[in-house]
């Protein structure tokens, strides 16, 4: 006899039917290896995601150009260091049809002094005409108002916190001017920021770039240009195009390649884990079908009374955990994706976390990253390792003597 | 014609390293439409001589002949289209698959023979179970069905292919004696009405007394035939 698919496929299902609680049992370690794996990636893929977009929304754009002499270390911001944008950066940026908008920045170290508290705070001064179009301002979060006057700053959320200053408050900032004269200015706190990014929002204080001009003279210096791409995939590009007239361009992946590693690193520990889980699966499968093909020696022996062949036997066996495992495999498909869809755009709050890790550039709110790719994934494995679990199991069954099996106990 | 010869066949078993002689050169020769008994204690050999007959095994040495065609030469392929087309198999313990109602078990037994439109199939089934009187149990799955019941099933899908040949090994041994008597008197008349030759291997005298033909078994061998 041929392998007839639509009779060994029914004789299958029945077969897993038979002793539903086992069958069960065994499934729920498939689904829940199989939903760990994707809600495992679409963590880590969100973490990355979650990185990337802090960097790109609030720090860097796309791109960030620091001049060459400027350093990279994302700690020390001496105003010295600050350069002209000069005139062949803004040809280049302007020339760059990638290039969607950019917008210059002076970071400088300053101290905010506030009642008897002081705090090194670093001083952001940004020009409100590009500053929109690079960062997605609209997103942050802001209590009070952005400073419209020369006398008003915005502080960072976390800084805010710390001092338990609010909007309406009175601050003084001491700062060395480029110069490198001390100077010290008083401010009305205008609002409090939040861009979501510890980076930004831990130790800050916003200014225009006039406003700066009181405090640190800078003249048309900058420290950083950040610059927005149309998609991120140009970043790469773009970076080896616009570092020009003595500007280094980067891009927001290589800022945070540090944690980006770190997450792989988390990746791989995720990994294990589904490894040692769908180990766990297999087992379970495995001991399913040799518990089949044990439990059902006589009923093997009878089908091959009756004409089944050696290799119809095997396929059924085979069948038995393929179908176990894709129908757990869906299962957990189903239950990881799910999970990852809604926290993909409901996001988790995780600024307990971030918010004790310092000035790391991270955004509070982590979204899981949907893909297809772990999902499909996720389903072959759970098959595959069915299919390979059931494979001994089957060839035992395949290889029994009739004339002994119809006569099993 | 014969539709079964067995010429000197010998067939052992390794149990452990000691091998086993089950049969020691065994010559009978079964023509079509015999009701044949192989009778005798256990241990004589009798289901041996049925396994070979119903080609779930080959002999250690001599031949087995199946519609002229000796087994030995035959693969495993062929010999297992061999069993779903020409032989229909009665058990002891009835062997029927659990997870499948009564028609289901029986309409195996055509899906496994080979292509058959499924009306035809249908019918064919139906027909068999009303045969055995089992007409309104189609949809019973065999734990719904006592032993006898169970032991008609397992005749219909014997007899539904239209074999040869129907092997029945001890089919009256796990039932009472009035459902023994009446698997008995059912059988007789299928062999009557159908031109299947039945073979069967049994200690139980009421069986016996059916045959028309009986083949004394002892110790692996032949001890005697009478025919009736």
């Amino acid at each position: 006899m041929r392998v007839s698919w639509p009779l060994i496929t029914g004789l299958a299902v029945r077969n897993l039917t038979r002793n539903l609680r086992r069958t069960l049992i065994t499934s729920g370690a498939v689904i829940s290896g199989v939903a760990v794996l994707i809600i495992g990636y679409g963590l880590m893929d969100g973490l990355d995601e979650n990185v990337i977009r802090a960097q790109e929304d609030a720090v860097a754009g796309h791109v960030i150009l620091r001049p060459a002499a400027y350093p990279d270390d994302g700690i020390s911001h001496p105003i010295a260091a600050a350069e002209p944008v000069g005139d062949a950066l803004e040809a280049a940026l302007s020339a760059d049809s990638r290039v969607v908008a950019w917008a210059p920045r002076l970071w400088f170290q300053s101290r905010l002094i506030h009642g008897a508290d002081a705090v090194r705070v670093k001083g952001i001064a940004y020009d409100p005409a590009s500053e929109d179009a690079v960062f997605p301002r609209g997103d942050w979060e802001l209590d009070g108002a952005w400073p419209t006057g020369p006398g008003e700053v915005a502080l960072g959320s976390g800084l805010a916190r710390m001092l338990s200053v609010e909007p309406g408050a009175s601050v003084v900032l001491e700062a060395r001017t480029r110069p490198g004269a001390l100077n010290a200015l008083p401010f009305t706190v205008s609002g409090v920021v939040s861009a979501h990014s510890p980076a930004v929002d831990a130790l800050s204080v916003w200014m225009p770039l006039e406003t700066a001009e009181t405090l640190v003279l800078p003249g048309d210096a900058r420290s950083h240009v950040a610059v927005r791409l149309k998609r991120r995939s140009q970043a790469d590009d773009a970076a080896a195009d616009l570092g020009v007239g003595g500007w280094t361009a980067h891009t927001a992946v290589e800022e945070v390649a540090g944690l980006l590693a770190l997450n792989a690193f988390r990746r791989q520990a995720v990994s294990l884990i589904v490894f040692i889980l769908m180990a766990i699966a297999a087992t379970g499968i495995a001991n399913t079908v040799i518990m089949a093909a044990y439990e059902r020696v006589r009923e093997v022996g009878t089908l091959r009374a009756m004409g089944m062949s050696q290799a119809a036997v095997r396929a059924l066996f085979i069948i038995e955990g393929a179908m176990l495992g894709l129908f757990a495999g869906l299962l957990g498909a189903a239950l990881g994706a799910g999970t990852v869809a809604w926290f993909s755009t409901n996001g988790i709050d995780i600024g307990w976390v971030v918010n004790s890790l310092g000035e790391v550039s991270m955004s509070t709110l982590l979204y899981m990253h949907f893909s297809w790719r772990p999902v499909l994934g996720a389903i072959g494995f759970g098959l595959v390792i069915s299919l390979l679990a059931s494979l001994w199991p089957a060839q035992h069954a395949a290889s029994l003597n009739p004339a002994d099996a119809v006569r099993a106990d | 014609m014969p539709i079964c010869e067995l010429r000197g066949v010998h067939k052992s078993y390794m149990m452990g390293e000691v091998k086993v002689p089950a049969l020691k050169g065994v010559d009978v020769t079964i023509d079509a439409g015999e009701f044949t008994v192989f009778s005798g204690p256990s241990g004589s050999g009798k289901s041996t001589l049925l396994n070979l007959i119903g080609l779930l095994d080959v002999p250690s040495q001599g031949q087995v002949l199946v519609e002229g065609r000796d087994v030995a030469k035959l693969g495993e392929r062929a010999l297992g289209e061999l069993r779903a087309e020409k032989i229909g198999f009665i058990f002891q313990s009835f062997n029927l698959i659990p997870v499948l109602t009564a028609f289901e078990n029986v309409e195996l037994a055509l899906r496994l023979a080979g292509d058959m439109p499924l009306a035809q199939r249908k019918e064919k089934v139906e027909a068999a179970l009303v045969e055995v009187g089992l007409g309104d149990f189609m949809t019973r799955r065999p734990s719904q069905l006592s032993g006898g019941q169970q032991q008609r099933v397992a005749i219909a899908r014997a007899l539904v292919k239209e074999p040869a040949l129907v092997i029945a090994d001890e089919p009256t041994a796990n039932l009472d004696s009035k459902n023994s008597g009446a698997i008995l008197e059912m059988m007789t008349r299928l062999n009557r009405e159908h031109t299947a030759t039945f073979l069967f291997s049994t200690h139980d005298p009421m069986v016996v007394e059916q045959a028309r033909r009986v083949v004394y078994m002892l110790d692996g061998e032949v001890l005697r035939e009478e025919s009736r």
